[in-house]
């Protein structure tokens, strides 16, 4: 009789670690394809390469990347947004890395660094230069 | 039914549920974003306050017009069809505008030559099955036709027509 019982608790114990085991992979699956920082790369750079698709000159545009500047790898010391050209790139770590380009020739100014409070959120702006501002630098080179 | 029996569908079952799961994990958060559509908008829209403001065309309309096909488009619309290397397929030849200014006489439309830049071999392809994931290849174009007041006293019908390709990094 006892050795029944123990029998069947082994089973049932077994039967419960290997459900546990089952939806604690599917719980970490989830939990990774869903805040995988490469998702907010993509997202973001494609964001802001439409942003500056329809901005027009003059514009500052202020964007808030909380998110993606709480999910920068801390190894990371590099830019988060890059704009080189028409080309917008996203990085939160060394490994990762989103570029999109944009069709709108407009001429941004470099200062469009972000601004951060205490706990963690950032903005970032992007200021639109005067067509005429551009183009007078452009002849005085 | 034995308990075993019951134990082995029970994992027969989880298992379904978790391929399910993981299969509308991978469909939402696996696919790219498509921001085709979009882009093809902007771009017309951007082409559409370029050569015409306040239903009058603009300088560089007039430009347009009186130049024809040998107009500089990109650079008097302050456009940059540039686009980031990709798998050395990508050649600067993922967008596709043309623009076609028509006179109006009454009901006659007199249509002049097109304008255009880019890659003209995107218009063939254009919106074939744009809402079959499998077959969405292909580039996603947007056409638009306005009505504008040239100063010399005619009007205008512009068709506006953009392509945007970039497929493999929208689907």
């Amino acid at each position: 009789m006892k050795n029944k019982k123990a029998e069947l608790l082994t089973e049932n114990v077994i039967f419960i670690i290997l459900n546990l085991v089952f939806f604690s992979i599917l719980a970490t699956f989830i939990f990774i394809k869903t805040n995988d920082s490469a998702l907010l790369e993509e997202a973001y750079a494609k964001k802001i390469a439409l942003i500056l698709d329809s901005a027009e000159p003059g514009m500052n545009i202020v964007l808030d990347m909380s998110d993606a500047i709480k999910k920068k790898d801390e190894k990371y010391s590099g830019k988060i947004v890059d704009i080189q050209g028409n080309l917008v790139t996203i990085k939160l770590s060394q490994k990762g890395g989103y570029s999109y380009s944009f069709f709108n020739d407009v001429s941004l100014n470099p200062m469009y660094f972000y601004s951060s409070d205490n706990e963690g959120n950032g903005k970032y702006s992007f200021v639109v230069e005067e067509i005429e501002k551009v183009e007078e630098g452009e002849l005085s080179k | 039914m034995t308990d075993k029996t019951i134990s082995v569908y029970w994992f027969f079952i989880l298992f379904i549920v978790a391929s399910a799961i993981v299969f509308l994990v991978y469909t939402i958060y696996g696919a790219p974003l498509d921001i085709r559509g979009a882009e093809g908008v902007f771009l017309n829209e951007k082409i559409a306050s370029c050569v015409s403001q306040g239903g009058k065309i603009t300088s560089a309309g007039k430009k347009f017009i009186s130049e024809g096909e040998s107009s500089n488009l990109l650079g008097l619309c302050h456009l940059n069809f540039k686009v980031e290397p990709f798998k050395e397929s990508w050649n600067n030849d993922q967008l596709f505008v043309s623009v076609v200014f028509s006179t109006v006489e009454g009901s006659v439309l007199t249509p002049g030559l097109p304008i255009l830049a880019g890659n003209a071999n995107l218009k063939s392809n254009c919106n074939i099955n744009v809402l079959d994931s499998k077959t969405n290849q292909f580039p996603v174009c947007i056409n638009r036709t306005m009505l504008s007041n040239g100063e010399d006293g005619k009007y205008y019908s512009i068709q506006i027509f953009t392509c945007v390709r970039k497929t493999e990094k929208n689907v």
